[in-house]
């Protein structure tokens, strides 16, 4: 059973019933990198989340969780600051009462930022940045959006001074009650309702939301370069603007994923908004002669027209909410944004492709 | 010759998984299961019991993962599959295999798909054989060499059940995929995949509305046991106190594992063992939230940064079981405080273990499995580890809150005070004492 709906506050809740022992509660805020008033601010304020708050400490918030079989998690992605609790199902008043209370103040102390979030936040980058396709897509970003919230990083990496001021002042900002939607699996909508309405969340200020009316401005046919140690990788990027192309690179990236493509790419489609986005694919190997034997092929081939409509099946399977694809046949690769990473001197240009 | 025309007429309705599976056994020995759901694609699982890893013999060790590999990466197979809007994938466990099905309408195309492929695959390798071999072989180098926190657990394996079938790595060595041959590949399958008993049907989607007509599938396979080909018979796997070390000084970390022998599937106080574990559970230095938990060990190892994780398990497995942890460390001079603060914490088990460290464990075991089983896709894993106890979720659970801290101390005496310990280590692992002083840490002389 799925129902959306409207309470007296601005935010949405929706829920769905599950049968089995585990609920998953998720708030949504839009938080990300994107609207980081300076690089990284969105990752601290991710990593602040469920530490200490004016009602707990963040040792009681563990201790308590723990005792009753929850566990909680703060992720930052572009868009959103994604707070999860994982809990069994008869606890559910406890973790709305917690969100409610890191939505509404976390104390920033002093001393957990220096303790607790910088470490963690500096562990963060120094696991992503071991992935080549992390640093290769952060460099798609900002070529693709210049002079944008999208072109920022989304993790904090000290070359712009943070202080905790600036965390304090971004937090007041995006938890406002017009800024996220809750959504609830494996919990009785009613019963969510009603302890929402009983909680902190519901005596958050009001704001306005921050999600953007207009969608930025997207340049193509750009590049660029970065010398790294560790495997190479080539990088493609088409901004999706209009929003009825989605599907076709739904199908795209499904195509170049599977097996019916016979190179081992990877492919994704990041949306916002469910409107609009990056269509990303990435070459990754040891060996940057063979990224760009690869990459060469690759483009020449999509610049000549596939027939995607093979994909078309798996995309069903995949992404069963997608209307409309039965139709799609080809795709021509035109203009696009390109990344080269790791050993440039063996990795072509763009205008080599 | 079985033959799979009568369906046994006792097809029971069983409250499982979820509330609404049923099953039935054919007189050939395959069991059907159906979970209907509307809301999931469809799903077809074969589960293939006792063709895990101790099917295998020294000799053809890696022909299980060979398969899996075959199923879930073969270029042309997995092509033809995508074509028609299906993914595969393969689980292979030491005791067990899946080959699984995901998407497509009908049933029956799947059930086709796995026996033409896998039950009785006719098919001639030879040409991808060799291809299919060198990715075998380039993930088992893979694991070696990036992966250690798994790598430590398979050397951990090897030497707890040296020379019995729990010994083999599950990814096969380098040595013995190279030699495989195509009649390896074939009989491995002739002897294993084919043997109806060990078969077990696992459907979900909208296709397993009607249990009645995926019996009737599967019936239709006409699927016999072949009565020529003779098998080994597996020997029992048995625990033995010894250690394995891979010293590589080379390596920014060292990894150890450490273990004593515990509970099989069967045994009734597998439960008990695997609250034991979630007891001490599992750490992270990097993570805040980590670092605040209830675990008492974490008092001692974070005062003196003793480790960057560890992780508390019960593998349990149809002959034997292990109890035990894995760590990895940077701080590789004071290998000897760590192990020894971890093994005078596993001694409170059997001495002073309090209340409320017991009903923490038992929250984060039951949210653990919550988590693990909430969804289809370890449907087969639940069928495998727990059915022949537990027909559902609710009865572990209710187990599991009848354990006390009498159980819990009675376990301890028997399976850990003073008990003989497997122990693997990887990297730098200079400073990791002698097998006598680690073993010396398993009791104490004061209560």
């Amino acid at each position: 059973m799925l129902s959306r709906l409207q309470l007296v506050r601005n935010y949405t809740v929706s829920a769905v019933d599950k049968p089995g022992k585990l609920s998953t509660l998720v708030v949504k805020v839009h938080a990300g990198s994107r609207y980081s008033p300076k690089d990284g601010v969105s990752h601290l304020l991710n990593r602040f989340n469920f530490q200490t708050t004016n009602a707990k400490s963040s040792l009681r918030l563990v201790r308590e969780s723990e005792l009753l079989g929850g566990t909680v998690e703060s992720v930052v992605c572009r868009e959103f600051i994604t707070l999860k609790a994982t809990f069994l199902k008869e606890q559910l008043p406890y973790f709305v009462e917690t969100l409610g209370n890191v939505l509404y103040k976390t104390s920033f102390k002093p001393h957990e930022l220096v303790e607790s979030v910088l470490p963690a936040a500096n562990y963060d980058l120094a696991q992503a940045s071991r992935d080549p396709i992390w640093n290769a897509n952060d460099l798609l970003f900002q070529v693709t959006y210049h002079n944008d919230g999208l072109s920022r990083p989304i993790l904090y990496d000290g070359v712009e001074n943070v202080t905790l001021e600036d965390i304090k002042a971004f937090a007041n900002k995006v938890y406002t009650r017009d800024n996220f939607d809750i959504i609830g699996t494996g919990i009785n909508e009613a019963d969510l309702k009603r302890f929402i309405s009983d909680s902190l969340i519901n005596t958050l200020p009001a704001g306005q939301s921050l999600k953007p009316t207009v969608q930025p401005k997207a340049s193509l046919d750009g590049e660029t370069r970065l010398r790294a140690h560790g495997p190479s990788v080539a990088a493609i990027g088409i901004p999706i603007a209009d929003k009825s192309t989605i599907p076709t690179y739904q199908v795209l990236a499904t195509y170049l994923n599977s097996a019916l493509f016979p190179y081992s790419v990877r492919a994704q489609v990041g949306l916002f908004d469910n409107s609009y986005g990056l269509f990303k694919l990435f070459i990754q190997n040891d060996d940057a002669t063979v990224v760009t034997k690869e990459v060469k092929e690759i483009v020449s081939k999509l610049k000549g027209g596939v027939d995607i409509s093979s994909g078309v099946a798996l995309t069903k399977l995949e992404s069963p909410e997608l209307e409309n694809i039965d139709k799609i046949k080809n795709f021509k690769l035109d203009k696009f944004n390109f990344v080269a990473l790791g050993d440039v001197s063996n990795l072509p240009f763009k205008s080599d492709l | 010759m079985l033959r799979a025309q009568c369906i046994n007429k006792a097809t029971r309705l069983s409250r499982g998984f979820a509330t609404q599976i049923k099953h039935s056994k054919l007189n050939n020995g395959i069991s059907i299961y159906t979970n209907p759901q509307s809301t999931t694609p469809n799903e077809i699982t074969l589960l293939v019991e006792n063709a895990g890893v101790t099917a295998e013999t020294p000799y053809n060790n890696g022909v299980a993962h060979f398969w899996a590999n075959y199923f879930q990466s073969d270029p042309s197979l997995n092509q033809l599959a995508n074509k028609q809007g299906t993914t595969l994938s393969s689980n292979l466990q030491r005791d067990y295999q899946t080959f699984t099905v995901k998407g497509g309408d009908q049933v029956k195309d799947s059930l086709n798909f796995l026996q033409e492929n896998i039950l009785q695959n006719e098919k001639n390798h030879v040409e991808t054989l060799s291809t299919l071999k060198d990715q075998v072989i380039s993930k088992i180098i893979n694991q070696e060499e990036n992966k250690q926190d798994l790598a430590v657990v398979e050397h951990l394996y090897s030497t707890a059940y040296q020379n019995t079938p729990l010994a083999l790595p599950l990814l096969g060595t380098v040595e013995t995929v190279k030699e495989l041959t195509r009649d390896d590949i074939q009989k491995f399958a002739q002897t294993k995949f084919n043997k109806t008993d060990n078969l077990s049907i696992l459907v979900s989607g909208p296709q397993a509305q009607s249990h009645e007509s995926v019996v009737e599938a599967v019936n239709n396979l006409q699927l016999t046991q072949n009565a020529n080909v003779i098998d080994h018979v597996q020997e029992k796997s048995s625990f033995l106190g010894s250690e394995v070390r891979l010293r590589d000084d080379t390596l920014p970390y060292a990894w150890i594992s450490i273990a004593v022998e515990s509970e099989a599937i069967t045994s009734p106080d597998r439960l008990t063992s695997e609250v034991a574990s979630y007891i001490f559970g599992s750490y992270n230095a990097f993570e805040p939230r980590s670092r605040l938990q209830g675990i008492k060990l974490l008092d001692n190892l974070q005062e003196y940064q003793l480790c960057d994780n560890f992780n508390h398990f019960q593998l349990t497995n149809r002959d034997s079981g292990l109890w035990g942890m894995t760590t990895r460390t940077s701080n590789v001079g004071n290998i000897d405080d760590l192990i020894h603060f971890i093994l005078k914490q596993w001694n409170r088990l059997s001495i002073s273990i309090t209340e409320t460290e017991l009903n923490r464990a038992k929250a984060q075991f039951k949210l653990a499995l919550a988590n693990k089983y909430s969804t289809n896709d370890n449907w087969a894993d639940f069928l495998v580890n727990y059915q022949s106890q537990f027909k559902s979720l609710d009865e572990i659970y209710k187990h599991i809150d009848s354990i006390t801290v009498k159980d819990l101390k009675h376990w301890a005496n028997k399976r850990l005070w003073d008990q003989d310990i497997a122990i693997a280590g990887m990297g730098q692992i200079e400073g990791l004492l002698d097998y006598m002083r680690i073993r010396n840490d398993m009791s104490m002389m004061r209560w």
